[in-house]
């Protein structure tokens, strides 16, 4: 009887129920669609990352010290396949660097030996010519083929020097004699290989593993072996746990083959520091997901509530027939569990068809664009699908809850005189008399617990939990964040509402006259309409405000931190005190000076942590001394130079005094030291100090951190600059002799460019000169902003979607709500049109009430969610002492606005449409 | 002699109830002088509503011709239909019909605003109409805030907005205790003593008592006048 009665609802109602429907099959669609997509991109990122890194799952190769870098083939492969059975495949191969040398024209590049019949790893992209190869021929790679200008039936010679077996705990010989040999090639293919090898690997040529064995005098060895392992290991949700079995794997080929060897996973360790980045997007997915089923529960509350309203005579028929209250209730439910059933169900098929017909091919094409074969299949797993059902039907059931409540206090008083039914009955006297838990007040404490739970909780997923309990804590406090921002900015829909009015009164003033009062006095409409939409705008505004911010102050931030238009840092940069790791005053002054388009030139030392005392040695504070060698006020930012005491000029005074110093403005305030007074530092060694007299107090000198106005920082550590000298006799022990000029000590040079200079010839050059020999990094601010300027339209296109995913439901929500508002207001219609309203002019106050009140609630949104991202922006950088330009986000709001009208127009016109039309005494006979 | 001010010609008009078409109003002509105070009264479902209504210009014949002030209704589009009603004529419903987000001045106010009268203008003329109906100290009450009585006076303040020379009433005292009703037609009559032409429909012999002519309608036929 039951189901009997909701079906025959259904078809009463028509439209709420489709809407239902259509509103739960597109949001939960998404939802799917964003999961499954997600779940497909982390499934093919095995597939990515193979074809980065190569598409082989282990490498092995001898160590460095190893008395023999080669290895018997016939011994070890089969050693290597027997130690588990997991391992399907493995090849031996010959992977170094050489040297090539056409016609005077000298190249450096990996020659890699394989060999094709059964090496079947990677793809070999065949540009021109033919692979697979004779003897004596090779396949040179694109980039080799035109940087030395090699066309088919060219030769080239190739040298190889033969590894020397470093001694254990010693580094390798610099400058030792090397056992070296060369070969004339013909090329016959230029090629470029996908996943054979490391992505990196894009210069040099490939030769047949036997040829290069015969030319090596190295028959039946190979200097590494590559081995793939059964994909079905790989076949898991979970990145991480891919990654462990492939170690495992590797692990018993270790135990077989003994310490002699070195194992590279790269692919499962790129795989797994790839599955946070994944989480993390899902996170921000699921969160958006909430917001928009949330938004899904109020459109069917306020739908459902509107429909026990309408019913509220037929159930009281029903109570007078004998129904219990019970049944009234299950009605209600069953009806929205079967729209429900219909609306997620309808909804999981959209989601694996946009899955499968749109974003894979999009995904595809993009990845195919980059140069990247996949087998790329679409991902609609339990994993993806259940989240969106469990959330769909819990939502449902709490927003059909109240309305069936409404439906279950039906009284047979509804039916005999509805007017009297809501005053105190006799059967409401029980109720009166009965003392109920108030669950206002234990909502309350469950959401300032939920606050502290959040802090607490975050405390224990650091100590004990995992990734994926963190992005849970991070989706809960998003959905904090946009609950409570929201519920605060709520206060300001009714002055945009106005403001939005008074906008629209400017432009059709007969229409905002009736609609100003409607959408100022209707009370419950505008609550539920207004915060459909301004859930739905405060996340995606907070992410474009931010975005917008850091967008803006990306080039301010870039240059803080490179400090010159030209930065190179060498790997001794971020730590670690080998001296390979550092570069020679001659390298630099000799060597890198030369590059054409390079102008003025600074070096800065490693960062040598010591104390800084005030003369008596009451103050302390830890500090970082660097050491300066060139004029830094010619190469660094002169506009982000500034100081509290002394001028930009001290920076060159310190070149020339070994007793100077510039210290920042916190340690100046930490050891209560001014302008000319004296720093004691501390050197290397016992009864090592230096008493330097400050030359300058600095607030901020761009490329260096650690220098700053804040006290407390500085007592946690400042950085403090001194001459290089300085720094060579601070860094040795009182009776040691000094290092020599040119040890090297500098790990970051500071440089400016020719104003005629070719930023991106000088970024080539730089590459050509140093890219596989030196341990050195350069940044170049212009391509940096190049770079930036691409990533900013992703981003944006990433927001704008999940501004779509959230706003689509909301759409939904507006018009259903504006049906329901028009269909409720049909004799007020009527009546306006009997008093000579024109249809358009009805049309037109429906249509500014609906803009009204969805735009003044998504204006509230958008300052809800952007204020909030301009507070973290801005104290996250005030706490960094680092100035911010203003932006404001010029994409993701005014689309916010668009939608939130476009969807107020369409909706309200469809709405009234219905009921416009009528006749006048039509619409005042309806019931 | 007085000019006719409405002109009901032959008039025919069926419903369709699911597939048979059921006739309210049967081959029904009549003229209404102007300043005339006409009642039509007539059993449920003699069709006296459907007349009020097609005089009105709210609903549409089958067949038959009505002129209001020399404009054949039948011939006017929608547009022209909701003109004549703005200018012309005068609703009161049984139900009240106010706006329930309006005060009673602005629901006053409401045709005013639609007939593009300058603010100044409609809200001293909103004033005085209240004043005339007697809610002058009721102006910024919302509709829920007043009685039965005083929404239909406020009602009829509305209907008199744009000074339309005909007067719709449609069991305007049907929702009201009788000496609530007394008075509405007290002051109805008034207004008909001012010069206006009034029409309306009524189940009550005494309110039709305050008619200078009662139309008699039984199963879609003029029965008397």
């Amino acid at each position: 009887m039951v189901i009997k009665y909701v079906l025959k609802n259904f078809s009463r109602r028509k439209v709420r129920t489709i809407l239902m429907i259509l509103s739960l099959l597109v949001s939960t669609g998404l939802i799917v669609t964003m999961s499954a997509t997600v779940e497909t991109v982390r499934q093919s990122n095995v597939d990515l990352i193979a074809s980065a890194v190569g598409r082989y799952d282990i490498g092995l190769s001898k160590l460095d010290t190893s008395l023999d870098p080669f290895m018997d083939v016939d011994e070890v492969i089969p050693q290597v396949l027997a130690a588990n059975e997991k391992i399907t495949a493995v090849y031996p191969r010959i992977e170094t660097d050489i040297e090539l040398n056409v016609n005077g024209n000298i190249g450096r590049g990996t020659l890699l030996a394989l060999d094709p019949a059964v090496d079947d790893v990677g793809f070999v992209i065949v540009s021109e010519g033919q692979y697979p190869l004779d003897a004596g021929q090779a396949a040179v790679f694109e980039d080799t083929a035109f940087s030395l200008d090699l066309n088919l039936g060219d030769t080239v010679d190739v040298s190889y020097s033969f590894p020397l077996p470093r001694e254990k705990g010693q580094e390798e010989l610099a400058g030792a004699s090397e056992r070296r040999t060369s070969k004339r090639f013909t090329v016959a293919a230029i090629v470029r290989q996908d996943g054979v090898t490391d992505s990196s690997v894009h210069s040099g040529l490939i030769i047949s593993l036997s040829d290069a064995q015969d030319w090596l005098g190295l028959n039946g060895r190979a200097q590494n072996l590559v081995a793939t392992v059964d994909p079905a290991l790989y076949e898991t949700n979970n990145a991480e746990t891919a990654a462990l079995r492939v170690r495992d794997v590797a692990g018993s080929v270790q135990a077989a083959l003994g310490d002699e060897y070195r194992y590279s996973l790269v692919k499962a360790s790129a795989l797994d520091g790839a599955a946070q980045g994944f989480l993390a997007v899902q996170a921000l997915i699921n969160t958006y997901g909430l917001i928009s089923l949330g938004v899904v529960g109020l459109l069917v509350h306020t739908l459902v509530m509107t429909n026990v309203q309408e019913q509220r005579r037929d159930m009281a028929v029903l109570r007078i027939l004998g129904s219990e209250r019970n049944l009234l209730f299950r009605l209600v439910i069953i009806e929205v569990l079967v729209i429900g059933t219909i609306g997620v169900g309808l909804g999981i098929v959209l989601g694996q068809l946009i899955t499968a017909y749109i974003v894979v091919p999009i995904i595809k094409n993009q990845m195919l664009a980059q140069g990247l074969n996949s087998g790329l299949s679409p991902q609609v797993t339990i994993g993806a699908i259940l989240p969106a059902i469990i959330s769909a039907f819990v939502v449902l059931i709490l927003s059909s809850v109240k309305p069936a409540q409404d439906a279950a206090r039906t009284k047979v008083m509804h039916a005999i005189n509805p007017g009297v039914a809501d005053n105190i009955q006799l059967e409401d006297l029980a109720q009166l008399r009965e003392r109920r838990p108030d669950a206002k007040i234990f909502l309350a404490g469950v959401t300032l617990m939920l606050v502290f739970g959040l802090i607490a909780g975050f405390q224990v997923v650091d100590a004990f939990g995992g990734p994926a309990l963190e992005v849970m804590f991070v989706l809960l406090a998003l959905g904090l964040l946009v609950l409570g921002l929201g519920l605060m900015f709520f206060i300001t829909t009714i002055p945009f509402e106005r403001f939005v009015l008074f906008v629209m009164r400017l432009i059709f003033p007969r229409v905002t006259y009736f609609a100003r009062r409607n959408v100022g006095r209707g009370q419950l409409r505008n609550t539920l309409i207004s915060m459909l939409v301004l859930f739905s705008g405060v996340l995606p505004s907070f992410l474009a405000t931010q975005l917008a911010l850091e967008n803006a102050n990306y080039e301010t931030s870039t240059r803080l931190d490179n400090g010159a238009p030209v930065n190179v840092r060498s790997f001794g940069y971020w730590g670690g005190g080998a001296n390979s790791e550092r570069l020679k005053p001659s390298f630099v002054n000799n060597d890198l000076r030369t590059v054409p388009g390079f102008d003025q030139m600074a070096s800065i030392s490693y960062g040598y942590e010591s104390r800084a005392f005030d003369p008596v040695g009451m103050r302390s504070a830890r500090v970082t001394v660097m050491g300066v060698d060139g004029r830094l006020p010619d190469v660094l930012f002169s506009d982000m130079i500034e100081f509290a005491a002394g001028t930009p000029d001290s920076l060159n005074q310190l070149l020339d005094d070994p007793n100077a110093v510039i210290i920042s403005e916190g340690l100046a305030e930490q050891l209560v030291v001014e302008l000319g007074g004296t720093v004691k530092l501390q050197g290397e060694g016992l009864d090592h100090t230096m008493n330097a007299h400050v030359i300058g107090i600095a607030r901020r000198i761009p490329g260096f951190s650690g220098i700053g106005r804040s006290r407390l920082e500085a007592m946690d550590g400042s950085t403090v600059l001194v001459s290089v000298d300085a720094f060579r006799s601070l860094v040795t022990k009182l009776n040691d002799p000094l290092p020599l000029p040119d040890d090297p000590i500098f790990v970051q040079v500071l440089a400016t460019l020719t104003p005629d200079a070719d930023i991106h010839a000088v970024a080539n050059e730089m590459g050509e000169r140093y890219g596989l020999d030196y341990g050195f990094w350069t940044r170049f601010l212009e391509i940096q902003l190049e770079f930036n300027a691409d990533a900013q339209a992703t981003q944006r296109i990433f927001l704008l979607v999940l501004t779509v995913i959230s706003f689509t439901t909301a759409v939904f929500g507006v018009f259903a709500v504006i049906y329901v508002t028009i269909y409720a207001r049909r004799l007020e219609i009527g009546m306006m049109k009997a008093v000579g309203m024109l249809r358009r002019e009805l049309t037109g106050m429906l249509i500014v009430e609906a803009i009204a009140m969805t735009l003044g609630a998504a204006l509230a949104g958008i300052a809800a969610g952007a204020s909030m991202g301009y507070v973290s922006f801005y104290g996250q950088r005030a706490l960094q002492q680092i100035p911010t330009t203003f932006a404001i986000d010029s994409t993701v709001m005014p689309f916010i606005v668009f939608m939130v009208v476009l969807a107020s127009v369409l909706g309200a016109a469809f709405s009234a449409r219905r009921i416009v039309k009528k006749q006048a005494v039509d619409i005042l006979r309806m019931q | 002699m007085s000019e006719p001010i409405i002109i009901v010609d032959d008039i025919h008009k069926s419903y369709l109830m699911g597939k048979e078409a059921v006739p309210a109003l049967r081959g029904v002509s009549l003229e209404i002088q102007r300043g005339e105070f006409v009642c039509l009264m007539g059993p449920s479902g003699s069709g006296k509503t459907t007349l009020l209504n097609i005089v009105g210009g709210l609903d549409e014949p089958s067949r038959g011709h009505v002129m209001v002030e020399g404009d054949n209704l039948v011939s006017l589009n929608e547009n022209e239909l909701a003109r004549l009603r703005l200018q012309r004529m005068g609703f009161i419903f049984q139900n009240y019909n106010l706006l329930g987000n309006f005060t009673a001045q602005e629901n006053v106010e409401a045709p005013m605003v639609l007939a593009r009268m300058s603010r100044r203008d409609r809200q001293q003329r909103a004033h005085e109409l209240l004043e005339k109906v007697d809610l002058g100290d009721r102006a910024h009450h919302y509709p829920s805030e007043l009685s039965g009585g005083q929404q239909q006076r406020v009602a009829i303040a509305r209907a008199l907005a744009n000074n339309p020379p005909i007067l719709i009433g449609d069991e305007m005292t049907g929702d009201l205790d009788s000496v609530t009703g007394f008075a509405i037609m007290e002051l109805v009559a008034s207004l008909n003593k001012e010069g206006m032409t009034v029409v309306f429909v009524t189940h009550d012999p005494r309110m039709a008592e305050f008619a200078s002519r009662v139309i008699e309608l039984r199963d879609g036929k003029l029965l008397g006048n």
